[in-house]
């Protein structure tokens, strides 16, 4: 088929063109236009396969994220359970006794791997200053107080070390395991969590970290204020040094997860978002009685701090009668979903209604 | 995102036991298989319990699976073929002569609807275009979903749908062809 002469058909079924047609080429790629333009005589058959290709448009089912997130952890926890079952079934004493030795022999390397330099020894080492160390070994949390009156809870297992006194211009800290910061403000002295492979600067907030060493992510929620997340330098230079590193701003009711592997920084929102403190609502504000529905939706935006994304016109007729005070978000969104036929799922830590509109 | 040499990696990984690369896999190619499979029948539930057996066979069989360039072609195939064992198995009683009937049972929907909202174009007939696209079959349906929303080609088609090569072209070429059609008459 020569380029001049391509039959609507040939359009429809070359994968550029499509991706031209569903707007998935970058800007910068004006090659489609520039071939239209050429010859006026193209504009017909262009056209006629644009509406193909639109007609050919589907409807997708999309599983929500936390369902999605439910079901992995289901196949993995099956997956441990295989690699636990798969055994020999007939072994005869002398393949027993070896392979006492060998799990002997195995146990040996698991300790000592055990003693290995964790990332926290690391830096704690680099950090080369007088430092204090706390480790939580009871059985209860433990709460730390700082010189510039921060706090941190750390959990049990979990250690913090950190300098008797912080610098003019900086505030530092390292964190193995588990715990609740609540940070004093001073904007002039950024604070900072090293933990693992990630590192926090806030200026004043409180939030909440976990970081296991043998755990597979890491996590961060924020309560109040704001935490900027960003990849550590230990695994910005295993990316290499044109790239950047990756790095995102959390605000309250926000998560951020960093997977080890593959090394992936993500945000999406807490499991149970709670209304912020800094909002004027309560709970008592969400019982609704025939409020319209993008009102409803500002009202939970501005009491969770969470963007709710949605098509404004299209819902600007619907009302929702119902009492939700007692809701968790998650349970008021269902509900109001349910409601006028729409369905939600949580993007970047933004809610995201589909919907067809109400009758 | 993952491009086609870290796939394959991330599959040789897994093959060797690689329990990270295994659940890298299934986060990458999860949204996938329900997509397709949600097109496959609409017990939702059905198409989680599937894939969940699908991902556990694979673990199981992990050493007897050979090297492959097309992850996302086989997990596919082998989704289809679970959900028609699946479907097979619970209709048997329902439906006697299950061997007879049309196994294939693609129950993907163009939405029009969107269209209709969307559109600028008032000439488009809608009427029309939606009688056509009704009118085309299940087999088509699927060809065209595999096509642009699989990315996959007439060869891997004809393979998913246990057809002839040409008979992928002829269900395209068809489908093609009538919406073209409905164009001319609904602008005349």
């Amino acid at each position: 088929m020569s380029e001049n002469n391509w039959s609507v058909e040939d359009l429809v079924l070359n994968d550029y063109f499509r991706k031209w047609v569903q707007g998935g080429l970058p800007a910068e790629d004006t090659y489609w236009e520039t071939w239209l333009a050429e010859v006026p005589e193209r504009a017909e058959p262009v056209s006629q396969a644009k509406y193909i290709i639109e007609a050919f448009r589907m409807e997708h089912e999309v599983l929500g994220e936390r369902r999605l997130k439910e079901n992995v952890v289901k196949i993995m926890t099956g997956v441990e359970k295989e690699t636990g079952r798969e055994r020999y079934p007939f072994v005869s004493i002398a393949w027993k006794v070896a392979a006492m030795f060998m799990l002997t022999a195995a146990m040996v390397w698991y300790f000592a791997r055990e003693n290995e330099r964790t990332p926290y020894d690391t830096m704690v080492e680099a950090r080369g200053m007088k430092t204090i160390e706390k480790i939580n070994n009871a059985g209860t949390p433990l709460t730390v107080g700082l010189s510039d009156g921060s706090s941190i809870t750390l959990q049990p297992g979990s250690k913090l070390s950190y300098p008797e006194e912080f610098d003019r211009d900086k505030r530092e800290v390292i964190l193995s395991g588990e715990g609740f910061f609540n940070i004093a403000r001073d904007p002039d002295r950024p604070f900072r969590v090293y933990a693992g492979e990630i590192v926090m600067k806030v200026l004043g907030t409180s939030f909440h970290v976990r970081a296991y060493e043998k755990d597979a992510d890491i996590t961060v929620k924020v309560v109040t204020g704001k935490v900027s997340v960003l990849t550590s330098m230990a695994t910005t230079k295993k990316r290499g040094a044109g790239e950047p590193a990756e790095g995102l701003i959390l605000t309250p009711n926000q998560m951020a997860v960093y997977a080890r592997s593959p090394e992936k920084l993500t945000r999406t929102l807490v499991e149970n978002p709670g209304i912020i403190k800094s909002s004027a609502k309560k709970s008592s504000d969400y019982n609704f009685e025939d409020t319209p529905v993008p009102q409803i939706f500002r009202a939970l935006e501005e009491g969770y701090g969470i963007p709710i994304v949605y098509n404004a016109e299209q819902l600007a007729g619907c009302t929702v009668t119902a009492p939700l005070e007692n809701e968790n978000l998650f349970e008021k969104l269902d509900m109001i979903c349910k409601v006028i036929r729409a369905s939600y799922e949580i993007v970047d830590a933004q809610v995201v209604i589909t919907s067809k509109g109400c009758l | 995102m993952y491009n086609p040499v870290e796939i394959t990696e991330l599959w040789t990984a897994f093959r060797k036991g690689d329990k990270g690369a295994f659940n890298s896999l299934t986060i990458l190619f999860y949204p996938t298989l329900y997509n397709y499979g949600t097109k496959l029948t609409r017990d939702y539930t059905l198409v989680e319990d599937c894939i969940q057996d699908l991902f556990l066979d694979l673990w199981r069989r992990r050493l007897y699976l050979g090297e492959t360039e097309h992850v996302k072609f086989y997990l596919l195939k082998s989704l289809r073929r679970k959900v028609y064992a699946e479907r097979k198995s619970k209709d048997k009683w329902l439906l006697q002569d299950w061997e007879h009937a049309d196994v294939i049972e693609f129950d993907g929907e163009f939405s029009v609807e969107s269209m209709i909202i969307e559109s600028e174009s008032a000439e488009i007939n809608i009427r029309k275009l939606q009688q056509v696209l009704s009118g085309l079959s299940k087999r088509q349906r699927e060809a065209i979903y595999l096509k642009f929303y699989q990315e996959m080609d007439n060869e891997q088609i004809s393979k998913m749908m246990s057809i002839n090569y040409q008979s992928v072209r002829n269900l395209v070429h068809t489908a093609i062809k009538a919406l073209q059609n409905a164009w001319f008459t609904g602008n005349e």
